[in-house]
C-alpha cells in the first residue's frame, strides 16, 4: 500500500502544491520553515481540509478527488492523527480517551475498555489508566495520544510535531519510545518533525516543504551531503552557496567568487562544513586558494565548539575550538581572515 | 507602608463599599424584620401557597426545559459563523432580555392569543389555547428566560476548540457522536450554567405572566404573582412568599458557584 498525494490547496496566503509518495514500511519526515505548509498538508491527508486540485490516494482508494471528485470523510479514512498538542478529550480518563475511537467503530464499552487498557500499558501507562488529562506531564499525555492513535489500528499514521510541546528531558525518552513505535506499525507513516534530531532519529526518508512545494526529497544521508535549500543547509549546520561554475571557479551573483575543485560547470550548490573553515588574525601564507577578510557578526557556544558567524560577500559559518576562539580574540569583533581549501568545498548541479 | 502598585486608599475604598453593600442587604433585611415569624410555618404550608409554589417550580424547570431543547440547537447555529442573518436572529433572541416583560405578555397575547395572528390557527386547527392556562405560563416564562440559555451557550460552544472535533473525526466519530460526546460534554459548564440561569429567570418571571397567562389560582398563579396578590389583601402572606423566592434565587446561585466540571 502506497500513499500517493499530488494536490494543491490554497489556505489564507499559502499555496500548497504537494507531490509525495510514501510506501508501507517507511517513515517520512515533512520539514520545512514555519508557515511552509506541514500542517495543511498532513490535514488535507486526514481529510481536514480538501484539496482543490489533484488527489490523495491510498492504495488503491481514492480519499480526496478534488472538487468534482471522491471524498471519504475523515472518520472513514482509517487515518491515525497525532496532534501538536495531545488533544486529548479533558472529559474523559486516559483510558477512555483509548477507547473512544474504538467506541466509535462500534466496539462494545466493556471490551473498547480492555482493549484500550492493552495499549495504555504499552506506553507504560497502566497505572494512570483513570487519570485525567490534565493530571498528566507533557510526555504522558503524549503517549496517551499515541495510543489512541494506534488503537484505531489506522492504515496510515500522521504524526504533527509530537515532540514539540513535550518539555526536553521528555523527549529522549519519548523519541526513542516513538521510533520503536513507529517501527513495530505496519502501515504507511509521514511524520512533521519540527527538528533535524527529530526527523534524522525517525524518518528513512526526509521531504523538505518550502513554501507550500517540497523542494527535496531524500535519504537522510541524501539530504546531509546534498541540501538543495538554505533552509535544508541551516538545518543540516552546512554553509551553503549558490553560484554559477566555470572551470574551477564559482561566481556568486552577490561578487564573491570561490576556487573549487573543476569538473562541474553551469548553476551549481556548495556546501562547506563549518570545520573546514579556518579563521586567521593576520592574513594567512601557504596553500588555501581562497583567503579573504570578512567581519565577524556573531560568536554563539555550541556544543563541543564556538560557532563564529563570519560576513561580507560569502557569509558563513566556522566552528572553532573555545581555546582557538581565545587566541584569535573573536570576542572583541573586527575584521577576520577566512581561508578555505578548495578540496573541503562540495560542489553539486542545482 | 502600603507595597507600590496597589490601588490607593483602601480604607477610602470601604465607604463606597459599604454603601453599596447596604443597598442589597437592607431590603433582605427588611424581609427578614418584617417577617411574621410566629406564623411562619402555617403560612408556608397553607393550600394557596404550597400550590403557586409547585405550579412555579413546574413551569419554572419546564420553561428550562423548552429553553435547552429549542435553544441548543439554535446556539450551535448561532456559533457556527458571523453572518447577517444570525446577527439578525441573535437580536430577535435577545430581545426579550431588554424588553419590559408586560410589553413580551401584550406581544405574546397579539401573537398566541385567542385573536393572535397565530392563536387563532392554534386553536382552530390543533385545539391549543394558550392565554389562561399553563402552558401559557411555561410559553410565558421561556420567551423571557430562553435568551439567557442561547446566550451562554452559544458564548461556550464558540470558545470550543475545534480541534477536539477533528481528533474526534480522525478517530471514526461521525459529527453527531462527536458532538454529543465531545462538543456538549466539554461545553457543559456553559450548558448547565445557562440551564440554571434561564431556571432562576423563569421562576422570578412576573409581568409576562400575568399579561399572557392571567392569575388564575391554581393554573396560573406562580409565587411571584401570589406576591402580588398577596400585598393587596395581606402584607404578611407578601412576605412569606418572598423570602420564599430568596431563598430559591440563592440555592440557584449555590448551584451556578459548583457548575465546575470535575478534574479542573
Amino acid at each position: 500500500m502506497t500513499l500517493r498525494a499530488q494536490f494543491a490547496l490554497g489556505r489564507g496566503s499559502l499555496a500548497l502544491d504537494i507531490d509525495l509518495r510514501v510506501q508501507t514500511g517507511e517513515t517520512v519526515a515533512l520539514v520545512g520553515p514555519n508557515g511552509a505548509g506541514k500542517t495543511s498538508c498532513l490535514q488535507a491527508i486526514a481529510g481536514l481540509l480538501r484539496v482543490e486540485r489533484g488527489q490523495i490516494v491510498l492504495g488503491e482508494a481514492v480519499l480526496d478527488g478534488g472538487p468534482d471528485g471522491p471524498f471519504v470523510r475523515p472518520e472513514q479514512r482509517g487515518v491515525g492523527l497525532v496532534f501538536q498538542e495531545h488533544l486529548l478529550f479533558p472529559h474523559l480518563s486516559a483510558v477512555d480517551n483509548v477507547a473512544f475511537g474504538l467506541r466509535a467503530t462500534g466496539v462494545a464499552r466493556r471490551q473498547a475498555r480492555r482493549i484500550a487498557a492493552g495499549w495504555l500499558a504499552r506506553t507504560g501507562l497502566a497505572s494512570h489508566h483513570a487519570a485525567r488529562p490534565a493530571e498528566l506531564s507533557g510526555g504522558q499525555a503524549q503517549r496517551v495520544a499515541l495510543a489512541r492513535a494506534f488503537a484505531v489500528s489506522p492504515r496510515l499514521l500522521l504524526l504533527d510535531e509530537p515532540m514539540s510541546a513535550v518539555d526536553a528531558s521528555a523527549r529522549l525518552d519519548l523519541r526513542r519510545e516513538l521510533r520503536a513505535w513507529l517501527q513495530a506499525f505496519a502501515g504507511v507513516r509521514l511524520l512533521v518533525a519540527h527538528s533535524a534530531v527529530d526527523a534524522f532519529a525517525l524518518a528513512d526518508r526526509i521531504a523538505v516543504l518550502e513554501g507550500g512545494r517540497i523542494v527535496q526529497v531524500g535519504t537522510v544521508a541524501e539530504i546531509c551531503s546534498r541540501p538543495r535549500s538554505r533552509y535544508v543547509a541551516d538545518l543540516v549546520g552546512l554553509n551553503y552557496f549558490r553560484g554559477t561554475a566555470r572551470s574551477g571557479v564559482i561566481e556568486f551573483a552577490d561578487g564573491g567568487r570561490l576556487v573549487v575543485t573543476p569538473g562541474t560547470d553551469g548553476p551549481v550548490l556548495a556546501t562547506v562544513h563549518p570545520r573546514a573553515v579556518s579563521l586567521f588574525r593576520e592574513r594567512p601564507a601557504g596553500s588555501p586558494r581562497n583567503v579573504w577578510a570578512a567581519p565577524v557578526v556573531g560568536i554563539e557556544p555550541a556544543l563541543d565548539c564556538m560557532r563564529v558567524q563570519v560576513g561580507g560577500a560569502l557569509p558563513l559559518v566556522a566552528e572553532v575550538t573555545p581555546a582557538a576562539a581565545g587566541e584569535l580574540r573573536l570576542a572583541g569583533g573586527g575584521e577576520i581572515w577566512v581561508a578555505l581549501k578548495a578540496t573541503e568545498i562540495v560542489v553539486f548541479p542545482a | 507602608m502600603k507595597p507600590p502598585g496597589q490601588h490607593p486608599a483602601s480604607r477610602l475604598l470601604l465607604i463606597p463599599v459599604a454603601a453599596a453593600v447596604l443597598l442589597f442587604a437592607l431590603p433582605l433585611l427588611g424581609l427578614l424584620v418584617r417577617a411574621p415569624w410566629q406564623q411562619f410555618a402555617a403560612q408556608l404550608c397553607s393550600p394557596p401557597v404550597l400550590d403557586a409554589l409547585w405550579l412555579s417550580l413546574q413551569c419554572a424547570i419546564a420553561a428550562a426545559a423548552l429553553s435547552c431543547v429549542l435553544g441548543l440547537p439554535l446556539a450551535v447555529w448561532l456559533a457556527q459563523g458571523a453572518t447577517w442573518s444570525r446577527s439578525c436572529v441573535r437580536i430577535l433572541v435577545t430581545l426579550p432580555m431588554v424588553l419590559p416583560p408586560v410589553v413580551g405578555g401584550v406581544a405574546l397575547l397579539l401573537a398566541y392569543g385567542r385573536r393572535g395572528i397565530a392563536g387563532g390557527a392554534l386553536a382552530g386547527w390543533l385545539g391549543i389555547t394558550l392565554p389562561f392556562t399553563t402552558a401559557g405560563v411555561v410559553l410565558a416564562e421561556t420567551y423571557v428566560a430562553m435568551p439567557f440559555f442561547v446566550l451562554t451557550a452559544e458564548a461556550g460552544l464558540r470558545s470550543f476548540d475545534r480541534r477536539y472535533a477533528l481528533a474526534a473525526a480522525t478517530l471514526g466519530a461521525g459529527p453527531w457522536r462527536t458532538f454529543w460526546q465531545v462538543t456538549v460534554p466539554m461545553v457543559a459548564p456553559s450548558l448547565q450554567a445557562g440551564l440554571v440561569v434561564a431556571c432562576a429567570r423563569a421562576l422570578g418571571e412576573f409581568g409576562a405572566t400575568i399579561t399572557f397567562a392571567g392569575n388564575l389560582a391554581g393554573r396560573t398563579r406562580t409565587v411571584p404573582l401570589a406576591v402580588y396578590v398577596a400585598l393587596e389583601t395581606e402584607p404578611e402572606g407578601a412576605i412569606v412568599l418572598s423570602l420564599l423566592l430568596v431563598v430559591l434565587s440563592a440555592v440557584m446561585l449555590l448551584v451556578l458557584r459548583h457548575r465546575w466540571w470535575p478534574g479542573r
